[in-house]
C-alpha cells in the first residue's frame, strides 16, 4: 500500500522532483545560483513565455496546436509599438494595448474558425497564421525594428516591484493561477478536457464543440498578443523578428508540465513549472559561461527526460 | 506432465495486479481440433487469461504447455510462430490495405530479388479464401469490406501464419445474423482441418450452436468445464453468476401501464438512411427497435438527437413540431442519448467518473459562476449507489471500470440531466449477465416515473423482456410493428432478416 502511495505521489510531483534535481545540480554548478537575485531574474526571463505556454496549454488540453504564437506575439508587439510611436499620452498607451489585443484575438479567432468550422487539420492552419503573422510584422515598417518607444510605454514590461520583482513575473504568475481556476471552476475549463478527451463523446453530451475550439484559439492568440505587447514594452522596442521559435518552448513547457498532445491532459500549474524548468537550464549555462550551443542540446535531452519520466509513471499506472 | 489429447493446457495459472487477484489458479484445458468456448461475466478474468496465452501479460505461475510442448519464452510475436493467434474483439486490421495485404503483413512472401511478391500474395490469399469457402476478393480495399468480412480477413490472416490455435474474442458482437451463419460456416471448416479454436461470446446461445466444450470462469476463478450437450442457458448463468435466476426474472414481470400521452411522435422522417418512419413514442413506455446492423436504427435516434440532419418528414415533441438543431438542442428539450459505441462515442475514458456523469448536467452545478464541487461529489455518489457502479471511487479513471459499470456510469449521466426521452443504442452490449439485469430494472424503474424509453438492440429477448412495443427495421425501412401481449418471436425475426412481415 505504501508503495502505491509513492508511486501516486511521483505521479503527481515528478516535475517538481525534476525542478528539484535540476536546482541541486546548478547550485553545485554555480555558486550565484541560488540567490534571491538570480531567481527574481529567473521569474522575470520566463515570464514572457510562460505567458505564452498558458494559451499553448489551453489549445493542447483540446488536443490542437497553436505554432502561430511566436508570430502573433511579433506582430501584436510591432502594432502596439506603431500606435505608442504616433500617440502619446495615457490614451495612447491603452490604444496601443488595446490594438495589439486586437489584433491577436482576431489572429487567433480567424485559426480557430479555419479549424472549427473549416475543418482544417490545427497544424497547418496555425502553420499558415505563422507564417502570415511574421510576414505581417515585417511589413509593418518594412522589417525595420521601431526605437525609442516612451519610458511609460516601457514601465509597464520593463518596470518592477520594490525595484526587485518584475512586473511581467507577477502577470505571469497572476495569469497562471487565473487560468488554473478558469479551467477547475468554469464550464468552459472542463469542456477543454471532455473534446481532448473525447471529441465525439463530449459533442453527443451537448458541449459545444466548435465554439470552445474557436474561444481556445482566440485564447492563445490574445496571450501571445499580450506576451508581444510587454516585449516591446520591455525592450522598448518593437522587434518584428521577436518571439521567434516561442511556439516550440511552448508546446515544449506544456508537455513537460504533464500535458499530452492528443488532448484531455494537462495543467497551466505544469506548465509553469516546464517553462521555469527550461528557464533554468538557460541561466546555469549562462552563470557558467557555456556557449548557447550546448544550451540546446541540453534543453533537448531534458524534454525527452521528462517525458520519459511522464511516461514510466503512467505505464507503471496503468498496468494496474 | 502433458496429456497428448490436448493441445494446450494452462495450469494453476495465478496473475494479480496491485490490489486484484484476476486469476487464481485457473486451469484451462483444450482439446485438439475442437471449439472450447470461455465464459464469465465481466471481470471473470476471461480477458487476463488469453492476454497470458497470446503473452501481452505473464502468469505470476502455472504452467502453459501447446501442442505437448512447455511453453517458456514470452512476447507475443514468439507465440504466435508456435502458433497462438489471437483475434481480439478490436480487429486489428489496416483500412487502406487491400485483404491480401493484411493477411500476409507479418510475413510476405519474397521474390528472388527481395521484394515482395505480389503475385504469391494474391494467388496464396485468394486459396486460402477458397479453402475456408468464403467468399472475398483478395484485391479488395479492407475499408470496402463489411465488418463480417473484415472478421474472415481476421481469420486468413492467422492462418497465413500457420496458427494451428485461434482464439476469437467476441467475434459475433458486431456480426448480423446472416455474416455469423457464415462465419459458422467457416468455424465449422476450420475444425475441419484440424485448426482448434476458442470462442469467447456473451451469447449464450451462440455457444450452443459452435462448441464443444464450455469452460466457465468466476471472479478470476475456474467454474466448470462441460460438454456443451451436458448444459443449458440456465445452468450457464447459474455457474457465470453464482445465483440462480428463476428469482430475478420473477420479480421483473410485473407490466406497468402506459399512458397513452403521446411524448414523440415521428412523422415520415427520412434521412440519408431511413425512409419514411413513423413512431408514436408514449409517455411511460419502453420502445424497442429491432432489425439487424445497418438496418437504419441507430440513425433514427440520431436524427432524433439532432445529430443527422433529417431529409424529410416531421419530429414532433409533446405535439409540437421541433427541428433540432444539435445536441445541446435535444438535451434543452430533454433528451439523451446512450450511444451505440460506449468507448468510442459514449465516454471520454481518461476522466475520472464524476466528470463523465456530470459532463451532461454541469451547467447545473453553477454556484455564482464556478462549479460547486461539493455537490457535484454529493449527486454523483448517489447516483454510483444507486446505479451500483462498482468503483473504488468516483474519482477512478473511467477506463479503469468494467463495461458494464461504463454503461453505468453513461446511464448515470443522462439521469442526472433528468431527461425526459433517453434513447438507447445497445444498453447491454458486451456487458455481463448481472449488469443487464440492473440496465433492466434501471430502464423499468425510470419508466414507471413517466419518463420514456427508445431502445435499439440485436438482441431480441432483451426487446422481448423489457419493451411494451417494438419496431422491426430493414434495410432503413420501417416494416413490422409488435406490441406487448401479443409478441411472436417468430414473426419479428422474420421480419428482420427477410424485409417484410409474415
Amino acid at each position: 500500500m505504501k508503495k502505491l502511495n509513492m508511486r501516486e505521489l511521483l505521479r503527481k510531483y515528478n516535475l517538481i522532483l525534476l525542478l528539484l534535481v535540476f536546482m541541486i545540480i546548478s547550485t553545485i554548478l554555480s555558486p550565484n545560483f541560488l540567490t534571491i537575485d538570480n531567481f527574481l531574474n529567473l521569474l522575470q526571463q520566463a515570464s514572457i513565455p510562460g505567458i505564452v505556454a498558458i494559451g499553448m496549454t489551453t489549445v493542447v488540453l483540446l488536443g490542437g496546436i497553436d505554432l502561430s504564437v511566436g508570430s502573433v506575439l511579433a506582430f501584436a508587439g510591432m502594432v502596439s509599438s506603431m500606435v505608442a510611436m504616433n500617440i502619446g499620452g495615457i490614451g495612447g498607451l491603452l490604444l496601443a494595448f488595446l490594438a495589439g489585443l486586437c489584433v491577436s484575438g482576431v489572429m487567433g479567432l480567424i485559426t480557430g474558425l479555419l479549424i472549427s468550422r473549416f475543418k482544417l487539420p490545427d497544424f497547418i492552419a496555425s502553420l499558415a497564421m505563422m507564417e502570415i503573422g511574421r510576414g505581417a510584422a515585417l511589413l509593418t515598417t518594412s522589417g525595420n525594428p521601431v526605437f525609442g518607444l516612451s519610458e511609460e510605454f516601457h514601465e509597464i514590461g520593463g518596470g518592477f516591484l520594490l525595484d526587485k520583482l518584475a512586473y511581467t513575473a507577477i502577470i505571469w504568475i497572476i495569469l497562471t493561477v487565473v487560468f488554473a481556476l478558469l479551467f477547475k471552476y468554469t464550464i468552459f475549463g472542463r469542456s477543454l478536457f471532455a473534446i481532448g478527451g473525447n471529441y465525439e463523446a463530449a459533442m453527443l453530451s451537448g458541449i459545444k464543440t466548435k465554439r470552445n475550439y474557436t474561444i481556445a484559439y482566440i485564447l492563445s492568440g490574445l496571450l501571445s498578443g499580450f506576451a508581444g505587447i510587454l516585449t516591446a514594452s520591455w525592450m522598448s522596442t518593437g522587434q518584428p523578428t521577436a518571439g521567434n521559435g516561442y511556439e516550440l518552448d511552448a508546446i515544449a513547457a506544456s508537455v513537460i508540465g504533464g500535458a499530452s498532445l492528443s488532448g484531455g491532459k494537462g495543467s497551466v500549474i505544469g506548465t509553469f513549472g516546464g517553462v521555469f524548468l527550461l528557464q533554468i537550464i538557460t541561466n546555469i549555462f549562462n552563470l557558467v559561461g557555456l556557449p548557447s550551443y550546448y544550451q540546446r542540446i541540453a534543453k533537448g535531452i531534458i524534454i525527452i527526460l521528462a517525458l520519459l519520466l511522464n511516461n514510466f509513471v503512467s505505464s507503471e499506472q496503468k498496468k494496474k | 506432465m502433458s496429456n497428448s489429447d490436448y493441445i494446450l493446457e494452462m495450469n494453476n495459472i495465478c496473475k494479480s495486479f496491485p490490489g486484484v487477484i484476476a486469476l487464481d489458479n485457473v486451469t484451462f484445458k483444450v482439446e485438439k481440433g475442437e471449439v472450447h468456448c470461455l465464459i464469465g461475466a465481466n471481470g471473470a478474468g476471461k480477458s487476463t487469461l488469453m492476454k497470458i496465452l497470446s503473452s501481452a501479460y505473464t502468469e505470476d505461475s502455472g504452467e502453459i504447455y501447446f501442442d505437448s510442448k512447455l511453453l517458456k519464452a514470452h512476447g507475443t510475436q514468439k507465440r504466435r510462430e508456435e502458433g497462438i493467434a489471437v483475434i481480439y474483439q478490436e480487429l486489428s486490421l489496416f483500412n487502406e490495405l487491400t485483404v491480401g495485404e493484411n493477411v500476409y503483413i507479418n510475413n510476405y512472401p519474397k521474390t528472388k530479388t527481395g521484394g515482395i511478391d505480389w503475385k504469391k500474395v494474391y494467388r496464396d490469399t485468394q486459396d486460402l479464401a477458397d479453402k475456408l469457402n468464403i467468399k472475398i476478393d483478395a484485391k479488395a480495399p479492407v475499408h470496402s469490406l463489411n465488418i463480417g468480412q473484415r472478421q474472415l480477413t481476421e481469420i486468413m490472416k492467422a492462418l497465413a501464419c500457420n496458427a494451428k490455435l485461434i482464439v476469437m474474442d467476441e467475434p459475433s458482437s458486431t456480426l448480423s445474423q446472416s455474416e455469423f451463419e457464415i462465419l459458422v460456416k467457416v468455424i465449422e471448416d476450420l475444425k475441419n482441418h484440424g485448426i482448434t479454436i476458442i470462442y469467447i461470446s456473451h451469447h449464450l446461445e451462440e455457444l450452443f450452436i459452435v462448441g464443444d466444450h464450455i469452460t466457465v470462469l468466476r471472479d478470476g476463478k475456474f467454474v466448470a468445464c462441460k460438454k456443451t450437450c451436458d448444459l443449458d442457458e440456465d445452468r450457464l448463468v447459474e455457474y457465470m453468476t453464482g445465483i440462480d435466476l428463476s428469482q430475478i426474472e420473477s420479480e421483473e414481470k410485473t407490466i406497468h401501464p402506459v399512458s397513452d400521452e403521446v411524448v414523440l411522435e415521428l412523422k415520415d422522417l427520412s434521412n440519408d438512411v431511413v425512409k419514411d418512419i413513423n413512431l408514436k413514442l408514449h409517455k411511460g413506455e419502453v420502445l424497442g427497435l429491432y432489425g439487424l446492423v445497418g438496418s437504419g436504427r441507430t440513425e433514427i435516434l440520431q436524427s432524433i438527437f439532432g445529430v443527422r440532419s433529417t431529409t424529410n418528414g416531421k419530429i414532433l415533441l409533446n405535439g409540437k413540431e421541433i427541428v433540432i438543431k444539435d445536441t445541446g438542442h435535444a438535451i434543452r428539450n430533454k433528451i439523451g442519448l446512450a450511444p451505440e459505441n460506449r468507448k468510442a462515442q459514449g465516454l471520454v475514458l481518461p476522466l475520472p467518473v464524476w466528470e463523465n456523469m456530470s459532463m451532461v448536467s454541469l451547467p447545473k452545478f453553477l454556484k455564482k459562476g464556478k462549479i460547486d464541487y461539493k455537490s457535484i461529489t454529493t449527486i454523483c455518489e448517489s447516483h454510483k449507489d444507486k446505479l451500483n457502479v462498482k468503483t473504488p471511487s468516483i474519482n477512478t479513471v473511467t477506463q479503469n471500470l468494467s463495461g458494464g459499470n461504463q454503461q453505468k456510469v453513461i446511464l448515470a449521466k443522462w439521469l442526472m440531466q433528468d431527461c425526459d426521452i433517453l434513447l438507447l443504442d445497445e444498453p447491454t452490449q458486451g456487458i455481463d449477465v448481472m449488469a443487464k439485469e440492473e440496465i433492466y430494472k434501471l430502464i423499468h424503474e425510470i419508466t414507471t416515473q413517466g419518463k420514456s424509453v427508445i431502445v435499439v438492440s440485436s438482441e431480441l429477448q432483451e426487446l422481448l423482456r423489457i419493451c411494451d412495443n417494438i419496431h422491426v427495421m430493414y434495410d432503413g425501412k420501417q416494416i413490422f410493428e409488435s406490441n406487448k401481449g401479443s409478441f411472436n418471436q417468430e414473426q419479428i425475426l422474420h421480419a428482420s432478416v427477410i424485409g417484410r412481415a409474415i
